[in-house]
């Protein structure tokens, strides 16, 4: 199946500063593609210019034309005021309403059942990622665009949606990762792309990682980086 | 030392709130002193009169007398009928009406001229009283025979608490429209960029502003209940007092969010629109009629949209005008309205271009 989703040439400036340069990257269905670098390295730039909430200064976006895109941000993002279940609601209407087996799916996968009548502003910060990431699932996206998500996760719920990922990327959908902790995401990993300085300095398959050690990934990673930089 | 470090956090938050406190320290009380000027004059001066012919004998001599003397406490306004110059009162373009009876400048007989001021305009009246008392000494000086000025008063007489009732309400409005509106979206904030990857700022707005404005309902009804259960001689609703006070809460509400989006829902939008709450207050003619200020001012107040939904509110609550009178100011209050939507459509890409 051919990629809708992707960048070509992409270059992204805020005035003086060079968030991204030339940047080309497509995420492929099926793969759970993890996207690693250090602070600034343009990972949240890219993910905002895949997402459409930001427009490149150069360069061209392919996107899903029905917006089958799914996302949980670095900071969550649902109606604080709301609780936990009429976030849930509100946000299965603007997906069009979903089959209401697969949004109890995604609500017990995240552990929420047990906060639906809870006012989401004061929810803790595993249980607000939590939300976010069942909220970018609600529309059972082809694309899922995760950026951190296992920040403030506990080891249960951390596994428990590394399972959920692994299942999901199986069923054809794909899967794009920004996070520092690359090493979890080994066993399902297809993919690994590494920026830094607003360049894509790595981007191999899974066989040229070789293997699905996580500390090879971590080698790997720091490799990428380290020869960018000399 | 303790002191001086929680000092120099207190200089080093100033410095990151800078926009914030410019708004509140230098703008706001700015803002406010020159608001001052709203309150300089409340004994109208040159307020606009309208001098009408009595009847088709009236000659332009005493037309002229009767100007010439108004010209001392007002700005005198000739009409062609009486019809005219009422129609004018109802508009609120003038403040009082002279109606001039035939032979007054040959000082053949005894005249009566009426002076005639709109029941609704209850600031009016007490000025319109002493107005009389001018024109009498005005017109007893000229060489012109026995004249005598009578205070007339056309539609009900209504009370201050009366004339009150539209300005609070338009008040509320305002206040829903630069307050809570605001806070509404800065309180939101944080589900911005999830609404806009399932859906779109534009649907955002729209579905807010559409809400608010149904409900903006409730404050309309709750004031018409309250005035009934206070057996005020006011007409609690109707068609167009709904319309001018919907078309105007759009507009209000349109200017809020766009300083909202502009500021990116930060502190310093929230106190933009309140200093915009203050200005229409105080240049926007709501709460003393044009005709209470000097002609700049007035030209001033005339220049917002909010003087003529105070006028056609204020009508359909207190007067029995005709709504065919205002076509021109539902114009000018839609008009306004759509103008504040396409400031909000612009402030809306603005947003998107500033990511």
């Amino acid at each position: 199946m051919m990629s809708d989703l992707a960048v070509e040439h992409v270059t992204k400036d805020y005035g003086p500063v060079l968030a991204l340069e030339d940047v080309s990257l497509s995420i492929e269905p099926g793969e759970l593609h993890c996207l690693a670098g250090p602070n600034g390295s343009g990972k949240s730039t890219l993910f905002r210019i895949f997402l459409g909430l930001t427009r490149p200064t150069d360069g061209d976006v392919t996107r899903p034309v029905n917006g089958d895109i799914g996302t949980s941000f670095q900071e969550p993002a649902f109606y604080p005021s709301l609780t936990v279940g009429e976030n849930i609601e509100v946000f299965r209407g603007l997906a069009g309403n979903p089959d209401l087996e697969w949004v109890r799916r995604v609500v017990r996968v995240f552990n929420l059942p047990k906060v639906l009548e809870r006012r989401a502003g004061d929810l803790s910060g595993g249980y607000s990622k939590q939300l976010d990431l069942a909220l970018g699932l609600l529309n059972e996206p082809r694309y899922l665009l995760l950026d951190e998500p296992l920040t403030d996760l506990d080891d249960v719920t951390a596994e428990s949606l590394l399972t959920f990922l692994e299942d999901y990327v199986q069923a054809g959908n794909a899967v794009l990762v920004s996070s520092h902790r690359i090493a979890e995401f080994a066993p399902t990993l297809e993919r690994l792309t590494v920026m830094d300085g607003g360049h894509v300095v790595y981007d191999e398959r899974r066989e040229a990682i070789d293997g699905t050690d996580p500390k090879q990934i971590e080698r790997v990673y720091r490799r990428a980086i380290a020869d960018k930089r000399d | 030392m303790s002191l001086r470090a929680l000092l120099s956090k207190e200089l080093r938050w100033s410095k990151h709130n800078a926009a914030a406190l410019l708004v509140l320290v230098l703008v706001l009380p700015a803002t406010f002193g020159y608001a001052s000027v709203a309150f300089q004059t409340v004994i109208p001066q040159d307020a606009p009169v309208a001098v009408v012919a009595g009847d088709d004998d009236v000659d332009d001599a005493s037309l002229t007398v009767v100007e010439t003397a108004v010209s001392s406490f007002g700005e005198p306004r000739r009409y062609d009928s009486e019809t005219a110059a009422t129609r004018g009162l109802n508009r609120e373009e003038v403040y009082a009406m002279i109606s001039v009876p035939p032979g007054l400048a040959n000082g053949s007989k005894a005249t009566e001229i009426q002076l005639f001021v709109d029941g609704s305009m209850v600031l009016f009246e007490e000025p319109s009283r002493a107005m009389v008392n001018v024109l009498n000494y005005r017109l007893s000086s000229v060489p012109i025979g026995d004249v005598s000025v009578q205070h007339r008063i056309i539609g009900e007489s209504h009370t201050l608490a009366e004339y009150l009732i539209p300005i609070l309400l338009i008040g509320t409005l305002m206040l829903f429209a630069f307050t809570y509106v605001p806070y509404n979206l800065a309180a939101e904030s944080q589900a911005i960029e999830r609404i806009r990857t399932e859906s779109s700022l534009e649907s955002l707005i729209t579905a807010k502003l559409t809400y608010f404005t149904a409900l903006m309902l409730f404050p309309i009804a709750v004031f018409g209940l309250v005035t009934w259960a206070l057996g005020y001689a006011i007409t609690p609703a109707s068609v167009g007092l709904v319309a001018v006070l919907l078309l105007s809460f759009v507009g209000m509400a349109a200017v809020s969010m766009t300083i909202m989006l502009l500021t990116r829902f930060g502190t310093a939008g929230r106190f933009v629109c309140v200093i915009v709450m203050f200005g229409l207050l105080s240049f926007g003619g709501i709460i003393y009629p044009a005709g209470f200020f000097s002609p700049l001012r007035r030209s001033i107040v005339r220049s917002v949209p909010l003087h003529y939904t105070t006028i056609v509110t204020r009508s359909e609550m207190l007067r029995d005008a005709p709504l065919e009178v205002y076509t021109d100011y539902f114009l000018i209050v839609g008009g306004s309205a759509l103008a504040a939507l396409v400031a909000l459509k612009l402030g809306i890409v603005a947003y998107r271009r500033g990511d």
